[in-house]
């Protein structure tokens, strides 16, 4: 052997390589790890992620090592790339192959405990954030198994660092089939692409949700976003509330609530939208919710960044909601920092503010709660200062109270998120995660938090700082403030503190680090302004060295805010930032084009879909049939479109997408087409014609022997099996052709008829189109002797000349059945297990025991009645979706176990009564002896003629060595042969050889509804397997 | 590629050039390994390359969302009588597949693996299939061909019976991919 083996990069080679390239750069990697397969979600999740503009990679753990990727004794989740974990945990997995409740209940408990306790030792020992997707059991499966999904979702909710997303939105994100049992038991994937694709929405959106901060302000337009019309030509009582303006106005409450700052910018008089928010009910959105508005005629990108300035935020933490694709356009340009996204028509909004990202808030703190309320305090606040005669005046009438202590237990996700948050008082933008800051104290830092409050209300935790000592100095490493506190004598009050510190420890000197970033300037200035500072510079980081002396006394001076933070605002402004246009793109298109499973699934096959290259034109389709094929050539293929003449190979289709190919065909048309069909339908065209002609082309006429013009036609037994006839066929004589005739069905749907009638019209035209002409012989076992029969009575309308029906042990749908001696009642029952009593005095004696027993045995024959009319009930889905897939080509539910041929067949045939037939030889063949699966029908009915004697006045009975099944197989067969041989051979000799007809029964043959077919047990012995047909 | 190889290709794709160029890239290599030089290795009409006489050779495409994998393989008539080549990305050969190119056999000697090895394992079952078609020439119903891996650890050797034939097989993975190749001393 010698071969070669080199990578092509990507869709689009490159060149000749000899090895794989070396990797870029490495992207950060969120990690998966699930209890099933979960392989097949990394492309949707990647698309998705794209779009949320987290360019990370996604790897896949191996299968079914959770625990292990928690414990560290996998790598990937442990891994210095690693910025988020995924793990996806179904509890039925950890109990799969352990069948009953009562035997996997203490393992359950187990894996519960084991799972909590391993995803604490990960947050203890990771600063990774881990996002657990947590799968309710399907509807079917035990309440043990909830209750214990629901105690393991509530023990990971409470771990530091984990987040809890359940599988029920990935549900609603996926509208089609969700399960597919097929992959489940093969290779335990236990959903359909679609629902991995709804997957990944829930996925990507917690990963959104643990790694970007949330935006920070809400800029709402009015006019047609928070009412439809325009108030100032409508007037405050002609606009109007439909659903999705008021959708806008909860989805801004909702936002406001948990710490969004909602604004309104909007190009009306001012006055007039006040009124709306007075006068009109309807609105429930109201001015408390409103931080702060801009009602006025300037261009909107000024007006935001007039709030921005006014809230002393970047307008990089702007989004803006809008309906006018104008106003949209302006921003984009104008603020390309600004989150622009367009409210779609008003039927949509629903949707696309459900699937809106952009506020997603990991933990909600009680600061987040009160924003608003904080920042209107601050505008208030500003009022004052403005009034104030002098800084020193207005300073002390604050009455500020500053609090600098230890982080409480509870405010370490507060301390944590101000890391992550504080852009421009923030001396050196280390971020923090909340498990990395209860982290720090353990490596001898210390935390301090300071809390913030004045006459006008209660800031709460504004500010933070970690510092640690050594035998020379307090070293800080993190030293940031709320740009809300700015400007009241906070930050010299830190310093002053840090100072003591100092000294507490016999330090002289506190050394501030400072890095510099776009936005912190405000940080910078303060180190500048404090008096005997000295600076030093060593690689990129600057280090503002403090006397502790002169420290403990820093004071507040005249340093209005407003010259620094705005500034900032400002300047961040001038910065175009192309990634945030980018991301407003990005969030629409997941609001809209990627809400669901499936259109995931679409987008990310049409991104690895090629071009068609054919020189030849497209060929159109020109029928249904076509049209649907070509898509699903498309689809196989991965080209953007086939025409109906291309070529199979030549557009580019190989041997393995063949398979799946045949496979989606097979499922979308409800035909079985052989796995070869590409050989021989290679166009479109040729695969369509294959389709739309009549089954028999296809599959129905089975050739079991060649021979002449006179054809004899065996039509399949209950379970649509004909390879049975072989032996006989072989038996035969020469000049005799033998046909075998088995149903075109498929996996779901083995025997796709309504009625014996249908299925025979359906044989009926595969046989005159196949063999049109010639002498025909009819015969067929079980279900196929009644089908023959109803056969032969159509090939005569179609004026075809049906010499003889050979009826192989059956019977119609109207002959009765033996009945079984009753089985004692319920009381002789009772009787038999208590035993018999003699006396009263012995009876009474056992009262509690027959009670008990009474009790058991009334139970267990309501267990029984309930199991039955559950298995009823399936049944008559599976009918209903039977009948869905013959009439509206609809596909089998892949959640419902399929209905065999043996199932359908009993279910149409009590529907069918043969009419007489007069003119042609109908023989009845009998099986003689034989038990359990080989029971001939004769021991299985009361009427020896199986019900044909009345239908057949003539009626020939001919009785042959073997059962219902082993009179097929040697040495039986000859006798079977024998009977046949002399009546297809030559008319003349026709009547030799077959026993006449014995005499009818007399007893009255009533309609039963019985099987018309062998029992149960036999027909798993009949079905025979053969490699070709599955 | 050279000229007449260009124009041998059926269409102007580059994706499908890029492909054609590796195998032939690869298939130049390997004649090169068996001292044979050759300037042009057109495509012929039944799609496989036209090859200086006293030589026989495979070459085999794939792939998949990540990228694709080409691989070639030659010999002298006389050593080898059959030759047959194939791979395939691994996540291509998906479950819904399995039951339409594997016989109950090979089947029941999946699920008996363990899932994490299924995937790989049915992608070996098909690239050994595959290449024995190919070597065989015997097309259609891959079920027709019976692959048995020699170990249940290793894919590493394999028979295939098809008809009355039996070919012995070698097989690997590279990274996300599988391979297979297939050559018997008489043809």
């Amino acid at each position: 052997m010698n071969d070669r083996t080199h990578l092509l990069d990507g869709n689009e080679a490159t060149g000749v390589l000899e090895r794989a390239p070396e990797p870029p750069a490495p992207k950060p990697v969120i990690a998966l790890a699930a209890t099933f397969t979960i392989d097949g979600i990394v492309d949707a999740l990647e698309h998705v992620l794209e779009h949320a503009a987290l360019e990370h990679e996604v790897r896949c753990g191996p299968y079914h090592q959770v625990f292990q990727q928690l414990l560290g004794s996998e790598p990937l989740f442990s891994a210095p790339e690693t910025r988020l974990a995924i793990a996806f945990v179904r509890l039925q997995d950890f109990v799969r192959d352990l069948p009953d409740a009562g035997r996997y209940a203490p393992l359950l408990d187990e894996v519960v405990d084991d799972l909590l306790d391993a995803a604490k030792k990960f947050a203890a020992r990771r600063a990774v954030p881990v996002v657990y997707v947590v799968f309710a059991p399907e509807p079917g499966q035990d309440a043990l198994l909830q209750e214990r999904t629901a105690r393991l979702a509530s023990g990971l909710r409470a771990i530091a660092g984990a987040s809890v997303v359940s599988s029920a939105a990935a549900d609603a994100a996926c509208r089609g089939e969700r399960l597919d049992p097929l992959g489940d038991k093969l290779a335990h994937i236990p959903y359909t692409a679609e629902y991995f694709g709804g997957l990944a929405l829930v996925a990507a959106r917690a990963a959104h949700r643990a790694l970007v901060p949330p935006h920070k302000v809400l800029v709402l337009d009015c006019d047609n976003t928070l009412w439809r019309g325009v108030v100032g030509e409508d007037g405050v009582h002609g606009i109007s509330f439909p659903p999705g303006a008021l959708a806008v106005q909860r989805f801004a409450i909702e936002a406001q609530q948990q710490g969004t700052l909602v604004c309104l910018v909007s190009k009306n008089v001012e006055q007039d939208v006040l009124e709306v928010f007075a006068r009109r009910p309807e609105m429930c959105l109201t001015l408390d919710h409103v931080v702060a508005h801009r009602i006025n005629w300037e261009p909107k990108s000024k007006n935001i960044v007039e709030l921005a300035r006014e809230l002393n935020l970047g307008v990089d933490s702007f989004a803006f909601l809008d309906d006018n694709p104008l106003e949209c356009a302006e921003m984009r340009t104008v603020l390309p920092q600004v989150t622009t996204l367009q409210l779609p028509a008003d039927a949509d909004v629903g949707g696309f503010l459900a699937n809106l990202w952009v506020f997603d808030r990991g933990q909600v703190t009680s600061e987040d709660r009160s924003r608003t309320q904080l920042y209107r305090e601050n505008a208030a606040r500003r009022a004052l200062e403005a009034s104030a005669a002098d800084a020193a005046e207005f300073l002390a009438s604050l009455r500020v109270a500053i609090q600098i202590e230890r982080p409480a237990e509870d405010e370490w996700p507060r301390v944590s998120q101000l890391t992550q948050k504080t852009n421009q008082f923030n001396f050196t933008t280390i971020r923090r995660s909340e498990l990395e800051m209860r982290g720090l104290e353990r490596q001898g830092r210390e935390v301090l938090s300071v809390h913030v409050q004045d006459r006008f209300g209660d800031y709460g935790l504004v500010g933070v700082v970690v510092f640690y000592c050594d035998e020379r100095a307090v070293h800080v490493d993190t030293f940031l403030l709320s740009c809300r506190v700015l400007g009241k004598g906070v930050e010299q009050e830190i310093v002053a503190r840090l100072a003591r510190e100092a000294e507490a420890r016999g330090l002289d000197r506190i050394l501030l680090a400072f890095r510099s970033t776009a936005k912190n300037e405000p940080a910078r200035k303060f180190a500048e302004s404090i008096d005997d500072a000295t600076k030093s510079e060593t690689a990129g980081e600057v280090v503002y060295s403090v006397p502790a002396a002169s420290a403990r006394h820093l004071k507040y001076r005249l340093e209005p805010v407003e010259d620094a933070s705005p500034s900032a605002a400002l300047r961040d402004a001038g910065e175009p930032r192309p990634a945030n246009a980018m991301r407003s793109i990005g969030y629409e298109r997941i609001a809209l084009q990627l809400a669901s499973g499936s259109s995931v699934v679409d987008a990310v096959r049409a991104k690895l879909r090629r071009r068609r290259t054919l020189p030849t034109p497209v060929a159109p389709a020109t029928t249904e049939t076509q049209r649907r094929l070509a898509a699903l050539w498309a689809d196989a293929i991965g080209v953007d479109e086939v025409g109906v003449d291309d070529d199979y190979a030549a557009v580019g289709g190989t041997s393995l997408m063949a398979v799946g190919l045949v496979a989606s065909v097979s499922r979308e048309f409800g035909v079985a087409l052989p796995v070869t069909s590409v050989v021989s339908a290679p166009t479109v065209r040729r695969m369509a014609e294959l389709l739309d002609a009549a089954p028999s082309a296809r599959q129905v006429l089975l050739d079991l022997k060649r021979g002449g013009d006179a054809t004899l036609y065996l039509v399949h037994e209950g379970n649509g099996e004909a390879l049975l006839y072989r032996p006989l066929a072989a038996r035969m004589p020469d000049d005799l052709a033998v046909i075998g005739i088995q149903p075109a069905g498929l996996p779901a749907l083995p025997l796709p008829h309504e009625s014996v009638e249908d299925m025979a019209s359906c044989y009926v035209r595969a046989i005159q189109e196949a063999r049109p002409t010639g002498p025909v012989y009819l015969g067929g076992l079980c279900a196929g002797g009644l089908i023959a029969f109803e056969m032969a009575r159509q090939l005569r309308a179609h004026g075809r000349d049906v010499k003889a029906i050979f009826l192989i042990d059956a019977a119609t749908p109207q002959a009765r059945r033996r009945v079984a001696a009753p089985g004692p009642g319920f009381r002789e029952r009772l009787l038999a297990k208590i035993g018999p009593s003699s006396t009263d005095a012995s009876l009474g004696a056992k009262l509690p025991s027959a009670a008990r027993t009474a009790v058991r045995m009334l139970g267990d024959s309501l267990r029984h009645r309930l199991r039955a009319r559950a298995r009823q009930r399936l049944v008559e889905r599976q009918f209903a979706a039977f009948r869905a897939v013959l009439r509206e080509r609809a596909s089998w539910p892949a959640a419902l176990p399929p209905l065999n041929a043996i199932e359908i067949f009993d279910e149409v045939a009590t529907g069918y009564v043969p009419k007489p037939l007069p003119g042609v030889a109908v023989v009845l063949i009998r099986a003689s002896e034989g038990e359990g699966v080989d029971r001939p029908l004769r021991t299985v009915y009361d009427d020896p003629l199986l019900g044909w004697g009345e239908l057949v006045p003539d009626l020939a009975v001919a009785d042959v060595a073997g059962g219902h099944a082993s009179m097929f197989r040697e040495p039986h067969v000859q006798s079977l042969a024998g009977v046949l041989m002399p009546r297809v051979s030559c008319a003349r000799r026709r009547r030799l050889s077959c026993s006449r007809r014995r005499p009818l029964r007399t007893a009255a043959r009533r309609r039963t509804r019985g099987s018309v077919s062998c029992p149960r047990s036999s027909r798993r012995a009949w079905r025979l397997r053969s490699p070709q047909r599955r | 590629m050279t000229a007449r190889e260009r124009a041998s290709l059926d269409v102007a794709d580059r994706r499908r050039e890029a492909e054609f160029a590796a195998g032939r890239h690869h298939l130049r290599r390997a004649l090169a390994e068996l001292r044979i030089g050759c300037e042009d290795l057109p495509r012929s009409a039944a799609a496989t390359p036209v090859l200086p006489p006293g030589v026989i050779a495979s070459v085999a495409h794939t792939a998949d969302a990540r990228g694709a994998l080409v691989a070639a393989a030659a010999a002298r008539v006389g050593d080898v009588g059959v030759l047959g080549i194939d791979v395939e990305a691994t996540a291509n050969v998906q479950p819904r597949l399995w039951e339409l190119f594997l016989d109950d056999r090979e089947l029941d000697d999946l699920l008996a693996h363990p899932v994490p090895q299924r995937l790989a394992r049915a992608a070996h079952y098909w690239c050994a299939k595959e290449a024995t078609a190919k070597a065989t020439g015997v097309d259609g119903d891959l079920r027709r061909i019976h692959v048995a891996f020699r170990d249940d650890d290793d894919v590493s050797a394999f028979v295939a019976r098809v008809a009355d034939r039996v070919v012995n097989g070698r097989a690997c993975t590279w990274q996300r991919f599988s391979l297979a190749a297939v050559a018997t001393r008489d043809a």
